[in-house]
């Protein structure tokens, strides 16, 4: 979306009919910047409040709860996001249709996790909840349509 | 948000800038368990002839059917909700960001759950359903961010 070779783009859900936005700082500890169509999550204890790339998994203190993914709609392939030190996120599992390219070759209805910030289609297994499902695939272009 | 001294403020999915939550306004419970101030997190039950009131609500066991609660924004410590004699609320688990006083010790990623009313950090064997995730915390100025 931030850039004319780009094919992510968010189809509901934003700007005016988000889901949840917020801004988050890229963790420290990240491997490599954080660009759109991540799946992020906050870092236990940081201080200020920063993201790394997410991997679904119950999480809490007994294992037991749904986790809190992110989409990362603006990342550091951004002028402004470099500018402001900021990642800018929207809530999964919020209410949102989003396109972003995947080299993955799913089928529509498939569910959807997170590996190290990528969607994957791999159920983890353990009951840990998808953040959602597959609408759209375009085998040609490298893209998919997800709503969370 | 109501209360000039008050920390309380809804930060994101608030209509009509957000695809909020849900919002609804119910009365309250008579006489509630807690004052039903904003911040506090309620549940609708039946006040014993069919309609619907609020109270003070306390989230269920993990592995239980998930809880509806709401985030009340407007409640009986405001004039215009004792006036009109309901609570203003968003419903949970639909895109919002909230910042709510605390005496509590949180950090960021910590889940927290509904006891009595009260959000509470979810602590080893606790066995609730979370409410959202902690995504900033201020010791010093008494307030927590949840994302839910």
């Amino acid at each position: 979306m931030s850039q004319l070779s780009s094919v992510f783009d968010i189809i509901r859900g934003w700007p005016d009919g988000s889901a949840c936005f917020w801004e988050f700082v890229q963790d420290s500890g990240a491997s490599s910047d954080i660009e759109e169509g991540t799946v992020v999550s906050v870092v236990a204890a940081s201080s200020p409040t920063s993201v790394d790339r997410h991997t679904s998994a119950l999480i809490g203190p007994d294992s037991d709860q749904w986790d809190h993914p992110w989409l990362v709609i603006r990342g550091k392939e951004s002028w402004d996001s470099e500018f402001s030190g900021k990642l800018s996120c929207l809530k999964l599992r919020t209410g949102l249709i989003f396109k972003v390219p995947t080299t993955l070759t799913p089928s529509v209805g498939d569910l959807l996790w997170a590996n190290n910030g990528a969607f994957t289609t791999t159920d983890p297994g353990g009951g840990v909840h998808h953040l959602g499902k597959v609408l759209e695939y375009d085998s040609t272009d490298k893209w998919m349509v997800v709503e969370s | 948000m109501s209360n000039l001294n008050s920390q309380f403020d809804i930060l994101a999915g608030e209509p009509p800038s957000g695809r909020s939550a849900m919002e609804g306004s119910f009365p309250p419970k008579s006489p509630p368990t807690i004052t039903l101030s904003e911040g506090v997190i309620v549940a609708v039950e039946d006040d014993g002839t069919g309609n619907p009131v609020v109270d003070a609500a306390t989230s269920s066991a993990a592995d239980a059917v998930p809880d509806y609660l709401w985030l009340v924004t407007r409640g009986s410590d405001s004039w215009d909700s004792s006036f009109a004699d309901k609570i203003s609320c968003l419903a949970l688990h639909t895109g919002l960001v909230f910042k709510v006083d605390t005496s509590g010790s949180f950090a960021v990623g910590d889940l927290v759950y509904a006891n009595a009313g009260v959000i509470t950090k979810l602590t080893a064997g606790a066995d609730k359903q979370a409410i959202g995730q902690v995504i900033e915390s201020n010791a010093t100025a008494g307030y927590i961010v949840v994302a839910t």
